[in-house]
Parts: structure tokens; C-alpha cells; sequence
């Protein structure tokens, strides 16, 4: 007998909306913070670009599609994986871990699906509109084989943070107090919001370099707005989706290895 | 063959010596020193299907981290365990779909939820099937007298309702073999017979194996024939609950009342005196000088009455878990002068 592993997922989901709907207050606050947020930064755009026509070679339009395709990659990461990543620490060090770990069923999924953050959806529907915005703004010709593309990569994307985090939370095992999940995402959101380019100055290029083709954070939100308004090459895009999956296999075999060492805090 | 079998476990835990004082904290940060602590030490038992077993031990005696074990939490550092032909720590989904496990400090329902949506998410976890379900739910909620509960979120629970929700939690799976650590603490009373009931009902219906531990010697009595005391993560009785008062009790009361009001004048001859209201006198008396004693005062005084009573099981046992504590501390000693 497998278990059902959708109707596990649809049971979760319910269960974190009928949580949201007790705080009803909490929640509209929370969506109110995230999308206000969002129009600071594009004020942030305005003031550069009334003085500059280019960065780095992305033009207003095409850098605006980069801000709603980071929107749109962060916004799904935050929903469905950031809250899960954070409670591993605490689940570790009460440990609740326990609970999870002698359910009938793939630990890894328990973990990654458990929580979903409605309110971090709601910058979902801001990107799309940016995106589409951008896109009439620039004039931009765009195919139905570049939105697939696009989607693909854009999931991809989330695929890969989720990983890194994942494997990040997970030294909470060792170290216990875990805090630095909220740093390393901050981090994380900061650099892939610009154009990977404008990283090449830095340290003779090896954080650009190790960032872009061996984990290739910054490319999250620049691959797939590049596929959509400037250009790309097929390589590049293997590159990407081949670091994603190695970093999932990763994240498995991170848990394994993590559970080994796991000494489930005393009751 | 035996439901769960336990040969030669041992699981020690290396932690960090920590000093006091920030400076010793600064110098730790560079040079650790770490001891071994040996929480389980070399366990063998073995339990029948149907049974119910208490395991009893002083604080740190070893036994939650032993359930641990058996439920496949932690990996132990040598031994070898089997639960129903599995081995726990491989975690085998045919496994976990068979056992439960409750520890009374922890709780696994969601929080700022009713304990219903909790039960539904379990459903769908262990694949329950509808009729089953609605059945072991519709029997333990009226068993545990919660239905009027269901609706009302986890954190506006009392601590006993919500112990009685997580229980429920527990059983809704059916569960060949339960884990219990340390069911009814804090709960008062009431619930705490409850519970017991429920236990006891739950066992007899479906001959379940069920390993408790638990500081309250009523819900041994009451619930176990057959205990596992531990200590310093040693075995040191597996047995019937009443065979811990013929092996460890040293000692014997004996209760005297005496006629004409002459009494001893040095009751303490006679053994340790516990209570002296003329013309009672009570004494405690080694086992084996018992009879000795008994005829010398009945030969001497009147007596009016007598009885020779065991100590309680509940005395026996913190005497014993005291005298045991007392050889540790002595080992402590002997190693210290050993290594000055
Ligand atoms: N995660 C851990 N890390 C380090 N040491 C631990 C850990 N868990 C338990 N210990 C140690 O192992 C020993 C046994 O602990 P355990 O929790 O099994 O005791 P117990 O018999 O359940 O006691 P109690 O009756 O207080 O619950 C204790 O000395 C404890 O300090
Ligand atoms: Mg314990």
C-alpha cells in the first residue's frame, strides 16, 4: 500500500488555509507588507533609469521583465517552500522531528510539503502583471515555445533554491540553533535580482563564475527573463537545469545523512 | 516468536563538557572536551504479542531513549533490535504503518486547529479507509469522552483533553504495537484513569503489545504485569510487578499492639521503630530476622494483634533506584581516586 501521496498534499494545503483563515488579520497584513515592498522597489527602478537608459546592457523594459520574473520565482519559493525550510531547525531542536520521522511515508515530502504560505502568493499575480507590462513596454516578440521555456525554467528555479535551502536547514542537525536560513535567503533574493552581469567586476570574476555555471543562484530569475526578452544559448540552459537536479539528488542524500546523526532532543 | 526482541542495545551519546565562566566558554570554543554517556547499556528483553509491559527507572535511567530506539528515531550504537520482524531504523513505510508512538511532553497536533483536521490529515497519511476510520474515531472519541472537543482548536485544550486528542492520534492507525512514554503526566486523577481505561479496553480487544513507561506506579499496577526496571542503562529486573517486593524489599513491617499497655522499653532492639502510639508500635524490620522477632515478642508481651506487611511496591522501588544511585556515586569516587 503506497501511500496517497496527493491527497496527503491536498489534506496539508487545507489544513494551512483553514490556519490562515483563523488569523484573518495576520494574513491581510502580511500581503499588504509583501506587495507594498514590491512597489518600493520599482520606484527604486524609476530613479535609476531617469538617469540611465542601460545597465549593464538590459534596457528599462527588459530590466523591468527581470523584476517580475524574480517576483514570480521568489514569490512560489516563499509559498510553498520557504516556511518548511525554516521549521526544520525548530523541529530538530524541540524535537518534533520525531513525528515526522516515524509517519508512514517519504520523510523528504512530509518536510518539504507540510506548510504553504498563502500570503507570499500574493506577489504571484503583481509579477504577472510587471511581466506583462514589461513585455507590451518593449515591444518584445514572444513565442509560445519561449513562455513554455519559460515556465519550465522558472520551476526549475524554484527546484534549485529549494534544494540549497533545504540542505542549508538541514545543518541544524548538528549545529542545533539554526538561524541563518533567513540570511541566506535574504542573501540569496538580493544577488539574483540584478543582472548577473553587473557581478562580474567583483573578486576577479569567481563569484560570478561560481554563482552562475556551478550553483547557479544568480540565474534563477536571469535565465528565464533572458530566454523571454534578450538572448540565450542551449548549453547554458542544460547547464542550469542539470545544477538543479544534481542539488535535489543532493538534498536527499543530505537528509540521509543528516538523520544518521539526528539525537532527537529529550522529552 | 517474540513481538519485539532487544539483544545487547547499547546507545551512548557524546556531549560537549561545557564549563562554567565565559572565559572557560571562550577557551571551549577552541578546544572541546567531550564525555560519553552511556544512556542505554547493554538491554536485552524480549515481549510476546499482547503483552503489556511497564518500564520503569529513575530520571535519566535510559528508557525514553530506548522507546527511541525501537521506534527507529535514532540509530543505536551497538545491538540489535527486531519489532515484528522489522528492523526500526531502516524506517520501512510497513513498519511505521504498524506502530505508535506518544510521548507525554511532546505533541504532534496541529497546534491552532481543531484535533479533527489533525485526525484527517493522519487518515490520509496512513491510508485509513473511510469505514475504518469513521469506526476507530467514533469508538475512541466516545471511549475517551472528547466528542464535544473535536471542534475546538488544540491550543484551547486543557493539557488532559489535548493528552487524550494525541492518544487518539495515536490509535487511530490501529497500531500493532504502541510506544507509550510517559502517558498521563500531569494529568490529574481522572484522566489519568481514563486513559488507563482506554489503555486497558484497547489491549484486551485487539491484543495489542504495548511497552509503557510511566513515574506514576499506579498506571504499572494497574495497566502491567510484567515490568522492565532500568537503571544507569542497565537491566536490573524483568519480571512480574510483584516479584520486584520478593527480590529487593530488605525489609519487613510488622505491626504490634500490645495488651495491658506493657510494652517493650527498647522497641529499637527489635528493629528500626516507624511509629510508636501506645499501645501500637510499628517496626521495620530485616526479612530474615522476622520470625525471630515475631517470637520473642509474643513470648514476652501480650500481644493483641499482629501483622507482617510488605513495604509498598512504590517504596521498594525508589529504595531501590536510591541504593543504586548510591553505588554510581561510589564507582564516581573509587574512578576519581583511581585516576588522582
Ligand atoms: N539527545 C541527547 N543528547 C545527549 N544526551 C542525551 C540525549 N538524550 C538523552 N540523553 C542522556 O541519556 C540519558 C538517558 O536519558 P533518557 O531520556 O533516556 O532518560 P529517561 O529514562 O527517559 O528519563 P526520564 O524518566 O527523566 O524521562 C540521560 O543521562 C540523558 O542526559
Ligand atoms: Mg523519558
Amino acid at each position: 500500500m503506497r501511500p496517497r501521496y496527493s491527497r496527503i498534499l491536498l489534506r496539508f494545503w487545507k489544513n494551512c488555509l483553514l490556519r490562515e483563515m483563523t488569523f484573518r488579520g495576520h494574513f491581510i497584513l502580511r500581503v499588504f507588507g509583501e506587495v507594498g515592498w514590491v512597489f518600493l522597489l520599482l520606484v527604486f527602478i524609476e530613479v535609476i533609469f531617469s538617469k540611465t537608459s542601460h545597465v549593464r546592457g538590459w534596457s528599462e523594459p527588459q530590466y523591468l521583465f527581470l523584476m517580475g520574473t524574480h517576483m514570480l520565482v521568489t514569490s512560489l519559493f516563499e509559498t510553498l517552500f520557504f516556511e518548511n525550510c525554516w521549521r526544520i531547525s525548530d523541529l530538530v531542536r524541540k524535537g518534533d522531528l520525531d513525528f515526522v520521522l516515524v509517519k508512514p511515508a517519504n520523510t523528504q515530502f512530509l518536510l518539504t510539503f507540510e506548510r504553504i504560505d498563502f500570503a507570499s502568493l500574493a506577489n504571484l499575480p503583481v509579477g504577472i502583471a510587471l511581466c506583462t507590462y514589461a513585455a507590451i513596454q518593449g515591444g518584445f516578440t514572444i513565442t509560445f515555445g519561449h513562455s513554455v521555456l519559460f515556465v519550465l525554467l522558472i520551476g526549475t528555479g524554484v527546484c534549485m533554491l529549494y534544494a540549497m535551502l533545504f540542505m542549508f536547514a538541514l545543518t541544524s542537525v548538528w549545529l542545533i540553533r539554526q538561524t541563518g536560513l533567513d540570511a541566506l535567503w535574504f542573501y540569496a533574493m538580493s544577488l539574483s535580482r540584478y543582472p548577473a552581469e553587473i557581478y562580474r567586476g567583483f573578486a576577479g570574476g569567481t563569484l560570478w563564475f561560481v554563482c552562475v555555471f556551478v550553483v547557479p543562484v544568480l540565474m534563477v530569475a536571469n535565465l528565464p527573463a533572458n530566454v523571454m526578452v534578450r538572448t540565450f544559448t542551449t548549453p547554458f540552459i542544460i547547464n542550469f537545469i542539470v545544477a538543479a537536479a544534481v542539488l535535489l539528488i543532493l538534498s536527499n542524500i543530505a537528509l540521509r545523512w543528516a538523520l544518521r546523526s539526528y539525537r532527537s532532543a529529550s522529552s | 516468536m517474540a513481538e519485539i526482541h532487544v539483544r545487547d542495545l547499547h546507545k551512548n551519546y557524546r556531549v560537549h563538557v561545557k564549563p562554567a565562566g565565559l572565559g572557560a566558554s571562550v577557551k571551549s570554543l577552541f578546544h572541546r572536551t567531550y564525555k560519553e554517556v552511556q544512556a542505554v547499556d547493554g538491554i536485552s528483553f524480549e515481549i510476546e504479542p499482547g503483552e503489556m509491559v511497564g518500564f520503569l527507572g529513575p530520571n535519566g535511567a535510559g528508557k525514553t531513549t530506548t522507546l527511541k530506539m525501537l521506534s527507529g528515531l535514532i540509530y543505536p550504537s551497538s545491538g540489535s533490535v527486531s519489532v515484528m520482524g522489522f528492523v526500526p531504523w531502516q524506517r520501512k513505510n510497513e513498519y511505521r504503518r504498524q506502530f505508535a508512538l506518544l510521548m507525554g511532553q511532546k505533541n504532534q497536533l496541529w497546534w491552532d486547529l481543531p484535533a479533527n483536521e489533525s485526525f484527517r490529515l493522519h487518515k490520509e497519511i496512513y491510508h485509513i479507509e473511510d469505514d475504518l476510520f469513521k469506526r476507530v474515531h467514533g469508538e475512541l472519541t466516545e471511549l475517551l469522552e472528547v466528542e464535544n472537543l473535536l471542534d475546538q482548536p488544540v491550543r484551547e485544550l486543557s493539557l488532559g483533553e489535548r493528552m487524550k486528542m494525541e492518544l487518539i492520534a495515536a490509535l487511530l492507525h490501529s497500531p500493532r504495537v504502541l510506544f507509550l512514554d510517559e502517558p498521563t503526566i500531569g494529568l490529574d486523577v481522572v484522566a489519568q484513569t481514563n486513559i488507563r481505561h482506554c489503555l486497558q479496553q484497547y489491549n484486551q480487544e485487539r491484543q495489542v503489545t504495548i511497552l509503557l513507561t510511566s513515574h506514576y506506579m499506579r498506571d504499572i499496577e494497574a495497566l502491567c504485569d510484567r515490568v522492565l526496571v532500568i537503571d544507569h542503562g542497565r537491566l536490573v529486573h524483568d519480571g512480574l510487578l510483584r516479584d520486584i517486593t520478593e527480590r529487593f524489599a530488605t525489609h519487613k513491617l510488622l505491626q504490634l499492639r500490645f495488651q495491658n499497655g506493657r510494652m517493650p522499653e527498647r522497641p529499637e532492639e527489635f528493629g528500626e521503630v516507624t511509629d510508636l502510639t501506645p499501645p501500637r508500635l510499628t517496626l521495620r524490620v530485616p526479612r530474615e530476622q522476622v520470625p525471630q522477632c515475631v517470637s520473642h515478642l509474643l513470648d514476652c508481651y501480650d500481644v493483641d494483634d499482629i501483622a507482617i506487611e510488605d513495604p509498598s511496591i512504590e517504596n521498594v522501588i525508589s529504595a531501590l533506584f536510591r541504593q543504586t544511585a548510591e553505588q554510581a556515586s561510589d564507582d564516581v569516587v573509587v574512578a576519581e581516586t583511581m585516576n588522582g
